[in-house]
């Protein structure tokens, strides 16, 4: 998670999913919230990466 | 055999806070991703099911309980890490890492570089076991938005039972 606040990505707490936004392009990733550790946490790992590597030149 | 499915499902209509809480809800092996710019919003899903037919129509069913529309399923996106390449392949991640000659990531990263799967699967196909467990999934991906296309014409057919008949001939 640091390191997408890095990458520009603002994270705010929500019901039982997290909501990933950039700030550039306003667009959006919804993760679920509570994930055991594990290959399903880098399922969603994967999809935080993933989304990130999208908006890496948004809102410049 | 049951093994991880991974596929999305582009999203018709809207996307709001409340269909997402139903949808997560629902289930906690998806993702939701919208851009709001090109108008575009997908359901991505991480599922294990037996086939890629059933983990599809089962996410179609996730997104029918929540109010979700669903325009077409397409592939899953494209971006991966290693421990995606790894579970798609069964293979250690660890052994996946060590492998010299894997395509340059798109995202370098000490621990956790991204792929560009489509480079990835042509590499594994020629220096590595090939990527079995895609075969078929275009059928599977085209047969399911078909199915959803015939669904969505339905309400405004004068008769659907022959339209039905069509597909056991
Ligand atoms: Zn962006």
């Amino acid at each position: 998670m640091d390191e997408m606040v890095g990458a520009g990505v603002d994270v705010e707490g929500d019901r039982h999913w997290l909501r990933l936004s950039c700030p550039g392009c306003r667009g959006w990733l919804g993760v679920p919230g509570e994930v055991p550790p594990g290959p399903a946490a880098q399922l969603v790992a994967r999809r935080i990466d993933a989304f990130t590597q999208r908006h890496l030149r948004c809102g410049r | 055999m049951t093994m991880l499915r991974q596929f999305r499902l582009i999203v018709a209509g809207p996307l709001d806070d409340e269909r997402a809480d139903l949808l997560f809800d629902r289930a906690g092996d998806l993702s939701v991703e919208a851009v709001p710019a090109e108008g575009v919003a997908w359901v991505a899903f991480d599922r294990v099911a037996p086939t890629l037919v059933d983990a599809v129509v089962s996410g179609v069913r996730d997104l029918d309980a929540a109010g979700v529309g669903i325009d077409r399923a397409v592939d899953d996106d494209p971006l991966v890490t290693l421990e995606v390449i790894a579970a798609r392949i069964g293979r250690p991640v660890e052994v996946v890492r060590g492998w010299a000659g894997l395509p340059v990531p798109v995202r370098e990263h000490p621990r956790r570089p991204v792929y560009h799967w489509p480079e990835v699967s042509a590499w594994l196909d020629r220096h590595r076991s090939p990527v079995s467990p895609a075969g078929g999934a275009d059928v599977a991906l085209e047969a399911v938005t078909l199915a959803l296309r015939l669904r969505a014409l339905a309400p405004r057919l004068e008769r659907m039972p022959p339209i039905r008949s069509l597909l056991y001939p």
